[in-house]
């Protein structure tokens, strides 16, 4: 992450010194106005004699304006540039490293959590560099250029008293913002907290008011909401105490400036106009000591997301290519062997697969049936190396599964998922998946072949069709169809359906179903399905239940054992004929 | 419509008109004190420094300053306790308004929640709430504080110079004019960048969400494109915002700026008749800068009261639809309840359109047990629905042991029926008061013997912590059947007269199943209890099965009758083994 966050710095580092030298140039001419408005008032004592000098002064007035205005453009364009570039360049870096991360790690982060990474943690840093970039280098030029004009043009006595309370304010202001910072996360917790229990309430409606619980919800409502109103009452208080102490200690600055600086104008060692000027100069103190508890506790919350991202960054990412062997694709053909496969989750002690043996050549199709929860899909997953596979377990083509690239793995095997996971882009896309050199005539075919192309041609757009996000304008059967499509455009050896055709409709499951036995006439195919129509004709089929196999056979073998195939057999005539009519 | 929402806020406001009257008073104090700080410097240059005095008649420098720094401190200690009680009062305004609107979602009847999404009562109770507290805090403390202050800034400048003062305002409308132009601007800005910002971040989520099979199709290098495409797109869209948000302050610096040297060419030009003294010069420019402020506020504030506005009546759409609640404890009390159900020509549809269940009559003897039978839209869990009185049906009556279920009290109507649905929910809570909810009845030792019973206590003991484990969110640690099990342990510590069980239809493993066809055979022993089937092999041995179609019965009797019948269900039985061998 050092080093991510290092290079990305250094693209940016010329703009970050003309930032520099904008705010330096910024704060100079911002001294301007106030000493120019003392000017005149000591003009003003003699008007008929000073009049010409007077329209000077009044012009030099509106053009150290128009000059703030000409630095500040630049400076506040640059200031938004430069951390808006920094979060896009480690948005990607980030997007990156979760694309190539391993699934193992991936599987222990949630999916919010990931996401909380690129909208909340990347954003933090980027407000902290927004604000270091405006904000604390504004603090600390003031601090140097507008006290220096004070003591320069004023007096350095006065300068020394007056700053006294503002030093006292910005220690106060940030002492003060620690509370508040406090009783915000308190805050935003119990806001949390309600709303997960509204959420909560409001899918749980239907339960509660079978047990007539409306009141004892509201109940408990009420006690959360108080407690959050108390929570904001508390940052209320400290934020206003926090304006109130800044506001006073200024107050109290222009009132020493009133006592001393009369004082020296009596002695004549200042003019009016100086004690004038003075009080200008101490006003433009006022914006960058609101800022800099701002900034620090920025700080704070940026590092906290810097550790964060430092974990992510840290995670090891999956080999694509392995250097020592030959990457050439044409031996790839696609006969699988497992041998006394175990499997369990890193982490986890519960075993999910447990001493599977079975191989398939090409040419064949193996079914595979089992209740939810047995390992059909962890087994899968395997078969992708998804998952770390320990040696010798694993065999394609007779070689260790270890020892083929995962990018040939992974190109040669065509595994449709069973959660119709659909990108929110054209149909088109989410069938080709982004690859280029697919002619419109293969994709209409494929479409075809999955029953989905009449589908198709009634929407209004046709293939051109922009999917709602997660797919959620398609039937559950159309998605299918849609994800089906990809493995008929897909020239690889080996297919797996993973319980693909569950939401389609007797007839047009069995079209498929046609079709796909045209498809993989020549390959390897594993189906794995909760329906025996899908997997009666494979040439083996596999029984799990609890990560073991406990029945191998063709449909036929299965049913003459009179074991689990034969009683799934019998529950699904009675569930599929309810489901049916 | 505006009016309407004016009423709304003032009718929020009504129960706090003394507190809105203090702070009002308060504000005032502190608009005079704000004025008087510059009108005493003035008195001092004019006075005392222009004629080189210290002490005039009785008052000196030194009094001034020390009444200035009075001044200052209560005026801060009253602001912050005008700001404090503003705040408090918002806070208050919320806090009611969430307990009146989360008491509306639980006593809405289950009409309301179908047509209005839980999403959409989540986003009301929170965000929508959220905006309204701007409004009464954020905006409110400001807005009497800023208008007071502008109403008597502009009217002590008229009382000093009529002349001056005019010729000062006329810069307020480019003040204004700018003001709103270039907010208006930056919004449309923003706006775009949020559409594009939405975009990305939606495929960022989909991306992850969909990362196993981005691996499995080897599209990283794809996906990589797409996001640095957006990113991209994202941070040039915020750019040309750092463009206005430089501009709009330059500019107001200018406009501030010219109004002084329009002064001091009034000066110069002699048009008022007369020298000015310096001092009131002085106060002039203070005053001018003073007045900036309050009006730059008040047109922020503008879009936060849009936005608030739009929510109020939001929330009051919501509100104002009292004809959705229940009464609860309107009608008659139940005592002892034999559980008798009564269906008389019940005619019954949602929208008032349609008929979902047409003249459906059956009657069910206490103990007795009944299945529903039928395919997906039949009607069957319409049936149970209506028993709780979820929904009232239109036509015909539904007696219950021979009093109409309208006259009986939704409370004592719901405790008598237990029921469960097919998807139980489970809340985010330990498991005892997952089967308590909250009904004070029901002993420890009560929900112990209710685990015994639905066989869950297998299951409980496996769990970390037992009885005392906290689940997760809905449950989502627990199978479909360990909720199914859960539910079970919830009838059996309430106790309810009539049992309604919606059968589970994902797949459930054998040995749950067998635990949950025990507590089936124990409740159903006892209670009169109606199965809503899913599996013919569940309901075999129940003293009567309605088989419905389309909203009417079509048969009725048990299963040996009804298979001999040779009828609908027969077929039902029947056909699946047949097509499948």
């Amino acid at each position: 992450m050092k080093k991510i966050l290092l290079n990305i710095l250094k693209k940016y580092r010329l703009s970050t010194i003309l930032i520099i030298v904008f705010i330096g140039l910024y704060i100079y001419f911002f001294t301007y106005p106030a000493t120019i408005v003392g000017n005149i008032i000591d003009l003003l004592s003699d008007i008929e004699t000073n009049k010409l000098e007077l329209i000077k002064q009044s012009f030099y007035l509106l053009g150290s304006c128009i000059l703030i205005l000409a630095v500040r453009m630049p400076w506040r364009w640059l200031v938004g540039y430069v951390p808006r570039s920094i979060e896009r360049d480690i948005k990607d870096k980030l997007f990156e490293q979760f694309m190539k991360i391993k699934m193992t790690s991936i599987q222990n982060i949630k999916n919010g959590e990931i996401m909380s990474y690129f909208v909340k943690d990347i954003t933090e840093i980027r407000t902290f560099t927004y604000r270091l970039l405006t904000h604390a280098t504004r603090f600390v030029f003031t601090m140097i250029i507008a006290t220096a004009t004070m003591m320069k043009n004023v007096n350095v006595n006065l300068t020394i008293a007056t700053l006294c309370p503002i030093i006292i304010a910005t220690f106060l202001v940030i002492k003060i913002k620690e509370y508040v910072e406090k009783s915000f996360i308190r805050s935003q917790k119990y806001f949390t907290e309600l709303s997960e229990y509204v959420q909560e309430s409001t899918d749980a409606i239907r339960t509660t008011k079978a047990y007539t619980g409306e009141m004892n919800q509201l109940k408990e409502f009420i006690k959360k909401n108080r407690m959050l109103k108390g929570a904001n009452n508390s940052v209320d208080v400290h934020s206003t105490l926090l304006s109130t102490c800044l506001n006073m200690c200024f107050g109290i600055s222009y009132g020493i400036s009133l006592l001393f600086g009369t004082k020296l104008v009596l002695e004549g060692s200042i003019t009016t106009g100086d004690f004038v000027a003075f009080n200008g100069y101490i006003a433009l103190f006022v914006g960058p000591i609101t800022w800099i508890p701002g900034v620090i506790s920025r700080y704070k919350r940026a590092k906290i997301s810097y550790k964060r991202l430092d974990k992510v960054f840290a995670l090891e990412r999956e080999k694509l290519t392995i250097k020592e062997v030959d990457t050439k694709n044409d031996d790839f053909i696609g006969n699988i062997e497992v041998k006394n496969l175990n499997f369990n989750y890193p982490n986890s002690i519960v075993t999910v697969l447990n001493d599977i043996n079975f191989s398939i050549q090409r040419g064949e199709k193996l079914g595979i049936i089992g209740t939810i929860g047995s390992g059909k899909t962890t087994l899968m997953n395997l078969l992708l190396r998804l998952y770390p596979v320990q040696r010798d377990k694993i065999f394609i083509d007779g070689k260790d599964i270890n020892d083929i690239p995962l990018k040939v793995l992974r190109d040669h095997v065509c595994y449709i998922t069973q959660d119709n996971f659909l990108f929110s882009t054209t149909l088109k896309e989410n069938i080709k998946l982004f690859k280029d050199g697919i002619e419109e005539e293969e994709i209409n075919e494929s479409t075809k072949n999955a029953m989905i192309y009449d589908d198709i041609q009634k929407m209004q757009n046709g293939i051109e069709t922009v999917i709602g996000e997660r797919g959620s304008d398609l039937s559950g059967g159309q998605k299918q169809r849609v994800v089906i499509s990809r493995a008929f455009l897909n020239k690889s050896n080996i297919v797996i359906f993973d319980d693909t055709f569950s939401a389609l409709d007797n007839r047009t499951e069995q079209l498929v179903l046609k079709n796909v036995k045209e498809l993989v006439k020549d390959k390897t195919c594993i189906i794995i399905s909760n329906r025996i129509s899908d997997i009666k004709d494979a040439n083996k089929i596999i029984v799990l239940d609890s990560g073991n196999i406990v029945e191998t056979g063709t449909h036929d073998e299965l049913l003459k054992l009179q074991g689990k195939y034969n009683q799934f057999y019998h529950e699904q005539a009675a569930k599929q004929e309810m489901a049916l009519n | 419509m505006k009016n309407k929402t004016l009423q709304r806020v003032y009718e929020m406001a009504k129960p706090y008109k003394k507190t809105i009257f203090i702070i009002v008073v308060l504000s005032l104090i502190i608009s005079v004190g704000e004025i008087v700080r510059p009108y005493l410097i003035k008195v001092v240059i004019d006075d005392y420094l222009s004629l080189g005095i210290y002490q005039k008649g009785f008052v000196t420098i030194g009094m001034i300053g020390a009444l200035y720094i009075a001044i200052v401190i209560i005026g801060n200690i009253i602001d912050f306790i005008a700001s404090t009680t503003t705040n408090m009062m918002g806070e208050n305004i919320i806090y009611n308004l969430r307990n009146k609107l989360f008491k509306y979602t639980q006593y809405a009847n289950i009409p309301f929640h179908d047509r209005t999404p839980a999403g959409k009562l989540f986003v009301r109770i929170t965000n929508d709430v959220e905006d309204i507290s701007t409004l009464f805090k954020d905006v409110l403390t400001t807005f009497f504080k800023d208008i007071i202050l502008i109403i008597t800034i502009a009217s002590i400048m008229i009382y000093f110079s009529v002349k001056l003062s005019l010729l000062a305002f006329l810069v307020l409308p480019l003040v204004v004019l700018f003001s709103i132009t270039l907010t208006k601007v930056l919004n449309k800005i923003y706006d775009k960048s949020k559409v594009i910002k939405t975009k990305l971040n939606t495929f960022l989520a989909e991306s992850i969400y969909g990362v196993k099979l981005i691996k499995i199709f080897n599209i990283q290098r794809e996906k990589q494109e797409e996001c640095e495409k957006l990113t991209n797109d994202y941070c040039k869209s915020r750019l040309p915002g750092g463009i206005i948000e430089g501009l709009l302050p330059g500019l107001m610096t200018i406009l501030e700026n010219l109004a002084i040297s329009i002064i001091v060419w009034v000066c110069i030009s002699n048009i008022l008749g007369k020298n000015l003294d310096v001092g009131l010069v002085y106060v002039f420019i203070t005053y001018i800068k003073q007045l900036f402020e309050p009006i730059n506020r008040i047109i922020e504030n503008v879009e936060d009261v849009q936005e608030a506005f739009v929510s109020i009546n939001k929330i009051y759409d919501i509100l104002d639809h009292k004809e959705f609640l229940e009464d609860l404890e309107d009608g008659i009390q139940l005592t002892e309840v034999k559980g008798k159900i009564e269906f008389k020509n019940v005619w019954f549809s949602y929208d008032n359109k349609n008929w979902v269940l047409k003249n459906i009559s059956f009657t069910i003897e206490p103990g007795q047990s009944i299945a529903l039978v039928g395919k997906t839209g039949c009607g069957k869990t319409t049936i149970t629905n209506l028993i709780n009185r979820f929904y009232d049906i239109q036509q015909g009556e539904i007696l219950l042991d021979g009093i109409n279920i309208k006259n009986i009290n939704k409370r004592s109507l719901r405790q008598n029926i237990g029921i469960i649905l097919q998807e139980p929910f489970i809340f985010a809570k330990d498991i005892k008061s997952n089967i308590k909810l909250n009904n004070s009845n029901i002993t420890d030792e009560d929900i112990l013997n209710a685990v015994e019973l639905s066989s869950a206590e297998e299951f409980v003991k496996s769990l970390p912590k037992g009885i005392d484990e906290i689940a997760k969110e809905r449950g989502s640690s627990f199978s479909a059947g360990q909720k199914q099990l859960l539910a079970f342990a919830r009838i059996f510590a309430h106790n309810p007269s009539i049992f309604i069980l919606d059968e589970a239809t994902a797949n459930i493993d054998t040995h749950t199943e067998k635990l949950i066809q025990k507590s089936i055979d124990i409740i159903s022993a006892k209670k009169t209890s109606i199965f809503i089937a899913h599996r013919l092999a569940t309901i075999i041995n129940v003293d009567k099965i309605i088989v419905l179609d389309a909203g009417e019965i079509v048969e009725m009797g048990n299963h040996l009758e009804l298979l001999h019948s040779g009828g609908y269900y027969s077929k039902l039985y029947n056909s699946y083994y047949a097509s499948l061998t």
